[in-house]
């Protein structure tokens, strides 16, 4: 996953897609599926997802984020909107949109791709229950009450893992540096 | 403004994540409209999605399947039609773009409030089944919210405009309240001008909240039967255990005929229309006109019946409530809970109260049985004070218009 194309808006290049598509689809469609999609739903939400790489891949750059966090974000979206029927106040590239706007002029926006060295060396260190917090998480999509019902802790007891990788992970650049 | 007062982690990972409560996440969205702290954490969160993406074991796609969607990209190709995100207006308006792009009020357009009681103001978002609730509060300076909204996992509230005083701390434009059920939420507008906040809360109606709201739900709906309410009732084990029989909405007047109801003209006092249970006769003019805690009237006819009223009230919605009691000559006895709606008293809860030797002079004891249980039905209606003297006078001079 370390050579990942940097920049994905040259429609000239089939390559670049196929990769992504080899890639992402069937991981995005596995995910779905895990958070409760039926296969067939599963497969369309996959599919559209890629189609929406294809269709916002004029705003994406590195610089902008990993691509892997760009697809999960996506996915996520779309997850809301069409399983949940849910409104989605989260724009694809939103999170970066705004901190590009509030941006101090004297200083620099990180490196997405330090950043996402810096969160995968974390999580090889991340205690097993915060872990797996985060897994039920962002993969399963489980919200903190049913993680809480799932393991049989208290809801407390979710959110300070939560928290508690949290800081493991915001702090992660700063120790490593 | 650089907000001081963030979401807590937990929430920030749940949002990035896609499990927040809808309306939660609306608020969300918001303050990171604001707070570039807030929105790196939500991206780097968004990054660690990703890598959890990237490592799901996962069989390989079929030839055919790659080529059948690199057909269609080359279809989308042709078709030429990007789709680009324009990014966010964040010093705009009031309302934070994420959700004045929902109620269409990104031009500025006057938000249309209801008054809850003096000096609050609230704006109810409709949004989709389970998704939570969601409003815009405006607090005069000065005025504390009355009632503290539901949030059983998870609740924010982001300041829009003045400043308020929670017992977690002062807060700003920008600013978030992240409580919960256990910490509360009970502000005060502390500014010189009107505070505005984007409350949410996951909280679906549940426990007595619940039975209030399948009521009413099942009062729009004609003649849900009998089982319906006992089933929801029952969800509020500890009330029911004090009321030996409740009526709500639509259901009809079941008391008439029941083991103590004996000659009663219950019938007189209500009708059933459009599935509403709204009072009439002798009931309908008690709470036209009786005072609060004034001494019981008879019914003009026959003298069995004896009507007071306990409390007058204001619900969240504004609607002016009145609890009162029946009392008949056979020892029954009756409390109940009732709101205006336009020009009619509904009934929202009935109950028959056990017999008890105080009952059979025809006076009206306070306290026991169904009328802790309509007390309880009171708190969780209530919002503000009860009206009362003056002002309830003054009310009822008006005809009980909001």
């Amino acid at each position: 996953m370390g050579d990942q194309p940097k920049e994905i808006s040259n429609p000239e290049d089939d390559r670049v897609f196929r990769y992504l598509f080899l890639t992402f689809f069937p991981k995005v469609r596995a995910m779905l599926i895990r958070q409760g999609a039926h296969k067939e739903t599963a497969e369309e939400i996959a599919q559209d997802t890629m189609l929406a790489v294809w269709r916002k891949s004029d705003q994406y750059s590195s610089d902008k984020g990993t691509i892997s966090a760009w697809i999960y974000a996506i996915a996520r979206n779309l997850h809301i909107d069409r399983l949940r029927k849910q409104a989605v106040w989260q724009r694809d590239c939103q999170a970066f949109e705004t901190m590009k706007q509030l941006q101090n002029s004297t200083t620099e926006l990180r490196s997405w791709e330090q950043e996402r060295s810096e969160i995968e060396r974390a999580l090889g260190t991340l205690p097993p229950e915060q872990l797996q917090v985060l897994q039920l998480s962002f993969v399963e999509g489980l919200s903190q009450t049913e993680i809480a019902s799932k393991l049989g802790l208290p809801l407390g007891t979710v959110k300070s893992r939560m928290r508690l990788a949290f800081e493991n992970l915001r702090f992660a650049g700063e120790r490593d540096a | 403004m650089t907000p001081r007062h963030h979401p807590l982690p937990e929430t920030l990972i749940s949002y990035a994540a896609g499990t927040l409560p809808n309306a939660v996440a609306c608020v969300v969205a918001c303050h990171l409209t604001t707070c570039r702290d807030c929105a790196e954490n939500a991206r780097r969160f968004e990054i660690l999605g990703g890598l959890m993406l990237e490592r799901l074991e996962t069989a390989s796609v079929d030839h055919a399947r790659t080529e059948d969607a690199l057909a269609q990209w080359s279809a989308e190709r042709i078709a030429g039609e990007p789709e680009p995100d324009q990014p966010p207006d964040i010093e705009r308006a009031l309302i934070p773009p994420p959700l004045a792009d929902y109620i269409g009020m990104n031009g500025g357009e006057e938000v249309p409030w209801e008054t809850v009681v003096n000096g609050v103001q609230q704006y109810r978002i409709d949004l989709p089944k389970g998704s939570g609730q969601m409003r815009l509060l405006q607090l005069r300076p000065g005025q504390c919210l009355p009632k503290a909204p539901r949030a059983t996992e998870i609740g924010l509230a982001l300041v829009l405009q003045g400043a308020v005083t929670n017992k977690t701390g002062d807060y700003l434009r920008g600013d978030v309240i992240d409580w919960t059920e256990e910490t509360g939420l009970q502000p005060r507008a502390s500014g010189n001008v009107d505070c505005i906040c984007l409350v949410a809360s996951d909280a679906e109606p549940a426990g007595l909240a619940m039975t209030l709201h399948e009521l009413r739900r099942l009062g729009r709906k004609a003649s849900p039967s009998r089982r319906q309410l006992r089933d929801i009732w029952t969800q509020s084990a500890s009330l029911a255990a004090s009321v030996a029989l409740l009526l709500g909405i639509g259901v009809g007047w079941l008391l008439r005929g029941g083991p103590e109801t004996g000659a009663i003209g219950l019938d007189n006092l209500v009708s059933i229309e459009d599935g509403r249970l709204l009072a009439r006769g002798p009931l309908q003019e008690a709470l036209n006109s009786l005072p609060s805690g004034a001494p019981t009237a008879a019914i003009p006819d026959d003298g069995e019946l004896r009507l007071g009223i306990k409390m007058t009230f204001q619900d969240q919605d504004g609607d002016y409530c009145r609890q009162y009691r029946i009392a008949a000559a056979s020892a029954a006895r009756y409390s109940g809970v009732t709101c205006r709606m336009g020009e009619e008293w509904v009934v929202k809860v009935q109950a028959l109260v056990p017999p008890s030797p105080s009952a059979a002079d025809q006076t009206i004891p306070a306290g026991a049985g169904a009328d802790a249980a309509m007390d309880a039905v009171v708190r969780a209606l209530i919002a503000g004070d009860p009206v009362v003297g003056e002002d309830e006078a003054a009310i009822m001079n008006k005809g009980w218009k909001k």
